[in-house]
């Protein structure tokens, strides 16, 4: 499968840093010349993963080594083209008297770019995608060729229009069983056999230029139903021969990696193109599951009446308990079922961080990254294009700012309440001071564009006066130049912190103003026999009387400090880009995500990091307190 | 006790202090709804004011008339808030009363179900992923069913409930009453306070969000959206008022639209809050103690 052998090669003019290089290209391009791969044997299992057998006559100059050292530089092709992840892997080389017979394996044929195109689809999806213009990739298994095809190492094929095989005649699909042409817009139809059968797969293949290779044979976990193909054989119920057709096409490609002018090339390409319609059988490793589970029940069942435990449980407290009182466990199951269903079942949809996920596969059925599925995490962390630390560092930044702030702000305001008298101006003020955390983002917005709009006019329409928001009516009235705020990113930690705290500082208060009202009053009075004013009360009474309280608020909000205030800042901001320097957050960030799959891995990957750490930051702090001898949370 | 004079001079600059401390609180409000009824001209002329210039009622008006989309996002927001909630009510009493009774089995495992998903949270993603799968994209089910569960609510109820003494609950059952009977007549009216404090809780919560709105009902759902979704989309983008208000559309001044969307979809906070205000004291109360 991988001896797609170049045609060309000649070097004509070579200047002499690049010589030895190139003498080193010649020997190589002659051995892959050499190569001649007589046949292959692909075999492709459910997901689409599975083995080519490649068996390559002995000859002259194809030796192991050369035979390893092309597989290298394409399987290096196909791993930049394929997202870069690795597509084939080279299992072993066996010889016999007059062949190499070398196994690859090759992992999700349909992603595997650089050898020909691949998709490897259900027959449901297929029928949806052929209606699907847009995706021009899978054409060619329609019948109509692609004009181009790209290869791994810049190899590019244009075919010529001219002598492209018309659909109907080169690929009109023929029933495997009975050898019959089948209609192809009724067979393609969206009510025919292929857009209704649960259990069809469909794949299509288009290689181009494998000099040498005499046919391909795939075999599929399933009965072959119908293909359509130039040049095909029935071998058995899962196998099918593929000989390759004859077009004429251009070859374009770079002579090495250093030449910036392509040479371009007019020559009979071989080609193979087709598609093979199959009904999956039966899972073996589900059935093989299925059966294992049950017998391990089965057993336990068993071993459970022998042992006489069923007895114990059966005649139990416990079970009688829960008979007579089985309405108490009914009236658990809607949270019970809520639950799962919008907390535990999203919980599972991490394991997506783990792999590369793609809309067609789900998240069950994506392929794990490499690295052991770390590839996310560590690619955020190291690579130099990753804004992960930028992100991160945002994030923690604002919300350590609220933290401590708010924390500061709702203890002064809480003690400044406690000493006011009891009365209508107290109970005013207080009402007021909780309204605002009631309010929603986006009508703070409103609030904060109010104080923070900016007007800018040009010379034809100066801005006016009153277009200006509060804070720059103020700035121009003190004679200074007004400010584009929301231009300006190194106002905005300032600017979220401020909101945060005189959106939620009133409704903190509660809870320290009741652990106040709640110290016994002889303390203070001692403090005051003492000769002690009011700050003495304060420092040697009040602040140690909000301690336990205190520790319990900091458990609730130490997770925070790496989560992001996301309904704060992107409703404040707009997510606008002219800001992202302080504001952009791993909450907006894959906010932004949403509506482009590619990013969704990576947006899981962060979130899962956040949530992480919040929930380390939560349970430790709790450990402490609890040794500090404050009650836990938990 | 006798103050001295150190201890009056600080009382009169708290006061002073409160004082200056509520306008920071009350001004910007006060712009906003003056602003909602100001003229056209007067804000133009003088952009948002602290006093009502030049009185009228038209973007208010506006907004009902020439707004499709914002009369009909009101009754969505109503419609989203007291189905959510009624529905919550019903499953985190049903759960808190199961959970605080002592016969129940297993106490430890189903207070353990409720504080994982305070832990821990799939992500968004993960979440819209989950959203999408159970077929509730684009419809109001996909706010409502999940904002109808919530661990901390019910947590904050089952201790309430707990705390209720024990021999109500068995002689309701002595008479005959089985466990749903005894928690609507028995445990419920004396729980109220906190149920009033969840309800207020979730109400605000579901009335005040946009971003389960922006993920699960997309532009070709307007018509689905929350009062707050469309208000968010008034502030960042005015051009979709202008062509709703056709010919007209210069007469429209986007601050004073703005202003008034704001009012209106805050009102039914500012109507409901001084009557909860006494029930969420409490319920931030019970919730600041030990679990």
């Amino acid at each position: 499968m991988f001896c797609i052998r170049r045609s060309g090669g000649v070097i004509l003019k070579i200047k002499k840093p690049l010589k030895i290089l190139a003498l080193v290209l010649i020997v190589i391009t002659t051995a892959l010349l050499l190569c001649s791969c007589s046949t292959i044997d692909v075999d492709i299992g459910r997901k689409g993963s599975g083995t080519a057998i490649v068996t390559i006559a002995k000859e002259e100059g194809v030796t192991e080594d050369s035979i390893r050292q092309s597989f290298d530089e394409i399987s290096n092709g196909v791993k930049v083209m394929s997202e870069d992840q690795e597509r084939l892997k080279l299992k072993s080389i066996k010889q016999t008297d007059d062949a190499f017979i070398v196994t690859v394996s090759f992992r999700r044929i349909n992603y595997v770019k650089g050898l020909g195109e691949f998709s490897y689809m259900k027959s449901t999806d297929f029928v949806k995608e052929l209606n699907n213009v847009e995706k021009v990739t899978i054409e060619y298994a329609k019948g109509i060729y692609k004009n181009t095809l790209k290869n791994y190492g810049g190899h590019d094929y244009k075919f010529d229009n001219a002598t492209r095989p018309n659909k109907k005649v080169a690929f009109t699909p023929t029933d495997a069983s009975t050898g019959e042409s089948l209609e192809p817009d009724k067979f393609l139809s969206a009510d025919g056999e292929l857009a209704n059968n649960k259990k069809g797969m469909v794949f299509s293949f288009f290689i181009a230029d494998m000099v040498g290779v005499e046919s391909i044979t795939f075999s599929f976990d399933g009965k072959i139903k119908a293909y359509g193909s130039v040049n095909a054989e029935i071998i058995d119920e899962n196998t099918i021969k593929i000989f390759p057709v004859i077009q004429k096409g251009k070859h374009i490609y770079f002579e090495n990696a250093q030449s910036t002018e392509p040479i371009s090339e007019t020559k009979n390409l071989e080609v193979y193109a087709g598609f093979v319609y199959f009904e999956l059988g039966a899972n073996k490793l589900a059935i093989g599951l299925i059966i294992g589970v049950s017998a391990v029940l089965i057993a336990l069942i068993v071993w459970g009446i022998l042992s006489g435990a069923f007895k114990k449980i059966f005649t139990g407290k416990k079970f009688k308990s829960i008979v007579k009182n089985y309405d108490l466990y009914i009236m658990m199951i809607p949270a019970i079922a809520l639950l799962i269903l919008f907390c535990y079942l999203p919980m599972t949809g991490v394991i997506m961080a783990f792999k590369n996920f793609k809309v067609v596969d789900g998240i069950w059925g994506s392929e794990w990254t490499s690295m052991g599925g770390f590839k996310h995490f560590v690619d955020l962390i190291t690579k130099p294009t990753s804004d992960f630390g930028k992100l991160a560092l945002n994030t923690v930044i604002l919300a350590g700012l609220k933290f401590i702030f708010g924390f500061v702000c709702a203890i002064v305001l809480a003690v400044l309440f406690s000493y006011l008298r009891d009365g209508i101006f107290k109970k005013t003020v207080q009402t007021i001071s909780y309204f605002p955390y009631f309010i929603s983002w986006v009508v703070v917005y409103s609030i904060v564009y109010l104080f923070l709009a900016t007007a800018t006019g040009t010379a034809s329409d100066p801005a006016t006066f009153a277009d200006q928001g509060i804070l720059n009516k103020i700035i121009i009235k003190l004679g200074g130049t007004p400010i584009e705020w929301y231009n300006s990113p190194q106002y905005w930690r300032a600017i979220l912190t401020f909101t945060a705290i005189w959106k939620t500082v009133g409704y903190s208060t509660i809870v320290y103003l009741a652990a106040i009202t709640s110290i016994n009053p002889s303390l203070y009075e001692a403090v005051s026999i003492d000769g002690g004013g009011r700050l003495k009360q304060l420092w040697y009474v009040t602040i140690p009387g909000l301690f336990p309280v205190l520790g319990v608020q900091v458990i609730f909000s130490l997770g925070n400090l790496v989560r992001d205030d996301f309904d704060q800042i992107y409703t404040l901001t707009g997510g606008s880009a002219a800001l992202s320097e302080t504001t952009e957050v791993i909450g907006t960030i894959v906010y932004k995500s949403i509506g482009s799959p590619s990013a969704y891995s990576d947006a899981a990957a962060m979130g899962l990091m956040q949530g992480l750490v919040a929930l380390a930051l939560v349970l430790s702090s709790n450990k402490l307190l609890k040794k500090l001898g404050v009650d836990g949370v938990f | 006790m006798i103050k001295s004079k150190s201890e009056k001079a600080f009382d009169i600059f708290n006061v002073i202090l409160m004082i200056l401390l509520t306008l920071m609180f009350v001004l910007p409000v006060v712009y906003i709804v003056s602003t909602s009824f100001s003229s056209n001209v007067a804000i133009t002329k003088h952009g948002y004011s602290l006093l009502i210039r030049e009185f009228t009622f038209d973007w208010y008006k506006f907004i009902f008339s020439a707004q499709d989309l914002f009369v009909g996002s009101m009754f969505n927001s109503i419609f989203m808030t007291v189905t959510a909630t009624f529905f919550m009510v019903i499953v985190t009493s049903l759960y808190a009363y199961a959970v605080s009774r002592k016969q129940t089995q297993f106490k430890t495992f189903f207070v353990t179900l409720l504080i994982i998903p305070m832990l821990f949270a799939g992500g968004t993603i993960p979440y819209y992923l989950t959203i999408n799968d159970l077929g509730l994209m684009n419809t109001q089910w996909a706010i409502i069913l999940p904002s109808s569960v919530n661990a901390w609510y019910i947590i904050l109820v089952k201790n309430y409930f707990a705390g209720l003494p024990d021999s109500l609950c068995e002689a309701a059952q002595l008479e005959g009453a089985n466990n749903v009977q005894t928690l609507f007549k028995v445990v419920f009216p004396l729980g109220f306070p906190i149920v009033a404090t969840v309800i207020l809780y979730s109400a605000v919560a579901i009335w005040n969000d946009w971003f389960q709105a922006s993920l699960f009902l997309d532009s070709a759902h307007k018509n689905l959206w929350p009062v707050q979704a469309v208000v968010r989309e008034l502030n960042s983008s005015i051009e979709s008022l202008q062509s709703a208000a056709g010919s007209g559309s210069d007469r429209v001044n986007a601050e004073g639209v703005r202003s008034a969307a704001v009012v209106i979809s805050t009102l039914p906070i500012v109507i409901v809050y001084p009557f909860l205000q006494k029930y969420f004291i409490s319920g931030v109360l019970v919730g600041s103690v030990k679990e």
